[in-house]
């Protein structure tokens, strides 16, 4: 058993003492709050949670709920795991042009990307127009407007960031297992069907909760492609509630979001508690490549194929459209123009104002939200203490709760002294680093999960301080799980709108509330693509840079 | 060896004692921008006071400029939407700390719900005499300061002669069948009583709302996108307010292009909607806060600033300002009884979702 050194205990209570703050502390309030305790006096009642419970039309939506989240959970692992399988451990050609086009993916907001899908596939869509009217092909228009759309949707936005993790669990997997399998006479498909899938189990149960939390919580594609139908999910049923002034409804109807989402949770730890996984990653030489033969370009183009279906074509109608004079007009050179770009910078310098700031936010609470997270994976993976796996459960549930109902708690409990952070860019901080905290924790601890302690101990034994073991073989360790976390993390402070359009004060405008501003009448659909075709520059921009400047251990993605 | 639960909750505790004098401190150390400080600095030269707006952007900067020519920067403006505007003040009320000094946007139900909580200060606004006299309402609790009408908007490439509605029952003609889009009254508050004014069309009946579902009427969060959805050809018609519609054609023409949408003016009525402004209440403003929030109120229904809005479609609430261009100077309204909507907005919600709920 590992002995609990003093610095080790004081990662623990530094970790708890930070989660407490940014995540505990608020929820807390929030529930308080619900069951009628709050700072209007104390009248305890659970009839919002009744009502919330028996309401039939809570029963559809949470089934509704759990249909997208476990069929995107489901799609986005076969797309993401298989891609990651065979950029990183096949001679596909083309590696690096398809890598970029899947980190493009990853980094248009989802709600753009729900709405360039309508522009496509809308009943007036472009795609539409060709089947039905140009070409004849079909009578009816495909119709978009259904769970399976945001199922669609959700997958293509989704996938990148599977297809991220799992690149890295592929990397780490230990050859020589696979080779020993190869000599003793299994196939290339027995071979990873009964050696490297089983590995890499871990990872896939990881991304796979993430993706299927993050789906239930998500608000903004559902909003565009469902809720025009009727087909509710339970975040439809908060939004309601919030948007009428009912509190502890919403509060309730998150709080079954919660448990559905802490149920998965559960399924999960006992699916990964039986079982150890040894996945030592002592290895020197680069991962052998299959070799896929005459399969080769055919394998290529199909890579291709997907990628241009669920990047290119999105991303080429999102920088068409912030060219165009209106959203979704015939496609001419008479209906572009420069002005959608003009209209976000005009306004009144608080379009350039509106990116400075959520570039700094985003560098503060994902730069937090990755030591957090190391402190907490660390924890998790590295230590004995007892109720660790809580401390994981806590840091991550952020990301299935609704970006306003995080907002909401924060502003119940930073708005009185004597902690008073709202009205201040203080709240924007915390409550971003509470949003990214799950994905830097769980792309930490997916590169810690499996990976032996025989390292560290070796090193430890011939004499390294700790800190060089740290510096030396856990950091290029976690590397690149610590830069995937990062980067999700700040993505995501970049295209987060709700928590922004709450908590945001006057001179401290983000991204955010410039998405809202252009998407209310002052620049419309076309504008909003601008600003995406900006966020997605600056992404690259700032990814060239850090390759760039940046060359040191850590392995890209 | 193991550290056991105590430890972790120990811990917590230790925490939790700690944040009071780390964050605590935080605001005061001056690592906030200077609002704290420069509001007590400042009290005796310059009050600023703190407004939470839904409207158009531009007319908001408009009126903003204006107001502050001779006053100097005394107003901290955040804009958001309607739904957000109203969950900020909900959620400001609940914690027992407003911080916002006056509010303005949404519909009076919001108004008539922060009324009865005593959360709004009472102001009579000198100017308030020259409101339309239907337009006399809120006590002084709030005041009605621009209206808007909901109508009907089409698709004039999609929709031919022949077939443009001129009332609010020619939508629920089976033509229409998946030609329509309106916002969910479960979403937005606007809806909501845009669909408390049909059921006053269709005589307090719900049948009206379940044939436009049986017509496959696309919902949508907000009415601005129901309008984008007419404007891109998604849909061909939708209910919507007026003042969004024009300012939509307006921008088409601004880019050049000329917009294919266009307006009904029901013949059965258009569903009169007023937007209002209210003072909250709070024993912590200065004098001088005080007074440039009163001076707002009486700014907002000067014919000055009712100009400034007519010119982005808002009906003005003063007979001495000519309405906005295209709106007709005869246009029948329906009005509603706030007081009625509000009371029952819970229950025409929870109606509206469960008609609108897929089969």
């Amino acid at each position: 058993m590992i002995k609990h050194a003093y610095w080790s205990r004081l990662l623990v209570i530094a970790a708890v003492a930070i989660l407490s703050a940014t995540i505990l502390y608020p929820l807390l309030v929030l529930i308080l709050f619900s069951v009628g305790i709050g700072a209007n006096g104390i009248s305890v009642s659970i009839t919002a949670y009744q009502k919330a419970f028996t309401d039939p039309k809570t029963l559809v939506s949470i089934y509704n709920t759990f249909y997208v989240a476990g069929a995107v959970s489901i799609l986005a692992i076969l797309t993401g795991g298989g891609l990651a399988w065979m950029l990183t451990r096949t001679d596909l050609p083309g590696k690096r042009l398809f890598k970029g086009l899947i980190f493009i993916a990853y980094i248009i907001p989802s709600y753009v990307m729900a709405v360039s899908w309508i522009e496509l596939l809308g009943r007036n869509g472009y795609v539409n127009r060709l089947l039905c009217g140009t070409w004849k092909w079909i009578d009816k228009p495909i119709d978009i407007y259904n769970l399976e759309g945001i199922i669609l949707v959700m997958s293509i936005h989704l996938f990148p960031l599977v297809f991220i993790t799992m690149s890295s669990a592929w990397r780490m997997n230990d050859l020589s297992l696979e080779k020993a399998a190869r000599l003793s006479g299994a196939g290339p498909i027995k071979t990873i069907w009964t050696v490297s899938l089983p590995l890499i189990l871990p990872s896939v149960l990881s991304i796979g909760l993430l993706i299927f939390q993050h789906t239930m919580a998500c608000f903004g594609v559902a909003a565009v492609i469902a809720l025009p139908t009727g087909n509710y999910i339970l975040t439809t049923r908060i939004y309601s509630a919030l948007n009428h002034l009912n509190l502890p409804i919403a509060t309730a109807s998150s709080i079954i979001l919660l448990l559905c989402s802490g149920l998965v949770f559960g399924i999960y730890s006992l699916s990964l508690g039986k079982k150890k996984y040894i996945n030592v990653s002592s290895r020197s030489e680069p991962p052998e490549l299959h070799g896929l033969g005459k399969w080769r370009i055919p394998a290529a183009l199909a890579v291709l194929a997907v990628l241009v279906i669920t990047t290119v074509i999105p991303l080429g109608t999102i920088v068409v459209s912030s060219f165009l004079k209106q959203w979704g007009m015939d496609i001419s050179l008479a209906g572009l123009t420069l002005n959608n770009y003009q209209i976000i910078f005009a306004n009144g310098g608080m379009g350039l104002r509106a990116i400075r700031n959520s570039i700094v936010f985003g560098v503060a609470a994902a730069s937090a939200a990755c030591a957090i997270g190391v402190a907490v994976a660390w924890t998790v993976n590295r230590t004995a203490f007892k109720g660790r796996q809580l401390l994981e459960f806590t840091a991550t549930w952020p990301v299935a709760i609704p970006g306003t109902v995080l907002a909401v708690a924060a502003i119940l409990a930073w708005i009185n002294p004597p902690f008073k952070l709202y009205g201040t860019p203080w709240i924007l901080v915390i409550t971003y680093v509470a949003a990214c905290l799950p994905f830097a924790v769980r792309s930490v601890s997916g590169s810690l999960q499996g990976i032996d302690l025989e390292l560290e101990h070796a090193a430890r034994i011939s004499g390294a301080s700790r800190w060089r073991v740290f510096r030396d073989i856990s950091l290029p360790i976690i590397g690149p799980g610590l830069k995937n976390g990062w980067i999700m993390s700040f993505l995501m402070v970049l295209r987060e709108i709700p928590i922004s359009i709450l908590l945001y004060t006057a001179g401290f405008e983000t991204i955010g509330v410039l998405l809202f501003s252009m998407r209310s009448d002052t620049g419309g659909l076309e504008a909003v693509s601008a600003v995406a075709v900006i966020i997605i520059a600056v992404t690259l921009g700032g990814n060239l840079l850090l390759e760039r400047f940046g060359k040191s251990r850590m392995e890209g993605i | 060896m193991r550290i056991k639960r105590k430890g972790i909750v120990c811990s917590m505790i230790l925490i939790l004692v700690l944040l009071v004098g780390g964050c605590g401190g935080q605001p005061d150390n001056g690592s906030s921008p200077g609002n704290e400080a420069e509001k007590q600095a400042g009290s005796t030269e310059k009050a600023q006071i703190t407004m939470y707006i839904s409207g158009p952007e531009q007319m908001i900067a408009d009126l903003e400029k204006a107001f502050e020519k001779e006053r100097g920067d005394v107003l901290n403006i955040l804009t958001m939407g309607c739904g957000p505007l109203a969950q900020k003040i909900n959620t400001e009320a609940e914690a027992g700390n407003v911080q916002a000094d006056i509010i303005w946007g949404a519909e009076p139900i919001l108004y008539i719900q922060l009324q009865q909580k005593g959360l709004l200060e009472q102001y009579k606004s000198a100017e308030a005499a020259n409101l339309k006299s239907e337009l006399q309402m809120g006590d002084g609790y709030y005041t009605i300061c621009n209206s808007r009408f909901g109508v009907i908007a089409y698709n004039k490439e999609k929709v031919s002669k022949e077939e443009i509605p001129s009332s609010w029952h020619d939508l629920i003609k089976e033509n229409w069948k998946n030609r329509l889009a309106m916002a969910d009254a479960g979403q937005s508050a606007t809806a909501l009583a845009i669909t408390a004014g049909l059921l006053e069309v269709n005589g307090d009946s719900w049948s009206y709302i379940e044939d436009l579902k049986k017509n496959g009427v696309l919902l949508t969060k907000q009415n601005n996108e129901a309008i984008e959805r007419v404007s891109t050809g998604e849909v061909d018609a939708t209910i919507a307010p007026h003042d969004g519609i024009l300012r939509e054609i307006k921008k088409s023409k601004k880019s050049g292009v000329e917009s294919k949408m266009a307006l009904v003016w029901p013949k059965e009525g258009s569903l009169s909607i007023q937007r209002p402004i209210a003072i909250m209440a709070d024993a912590g403003r200065s004098e001088a806060e005080q007074s440039v929030c009163q001076e707002f109120i009486d700014y907002v229904i000067s014919s000055e600033a009712q100009t400034i809005m007519a010119k982005y479609g808002f009906i003005p609430v003063r007979a001495d300002v000519a309405i906005p261009e295209g709106v007709p100077s005869n246009v029948k309204s329906i009005n509603l009884d706030w007081q009625q909507v509000a009371s029952q907005g819970k229950e025409i919600r929870s109606n509206f979702e469960k008609i609108m709920l897929a089969q």
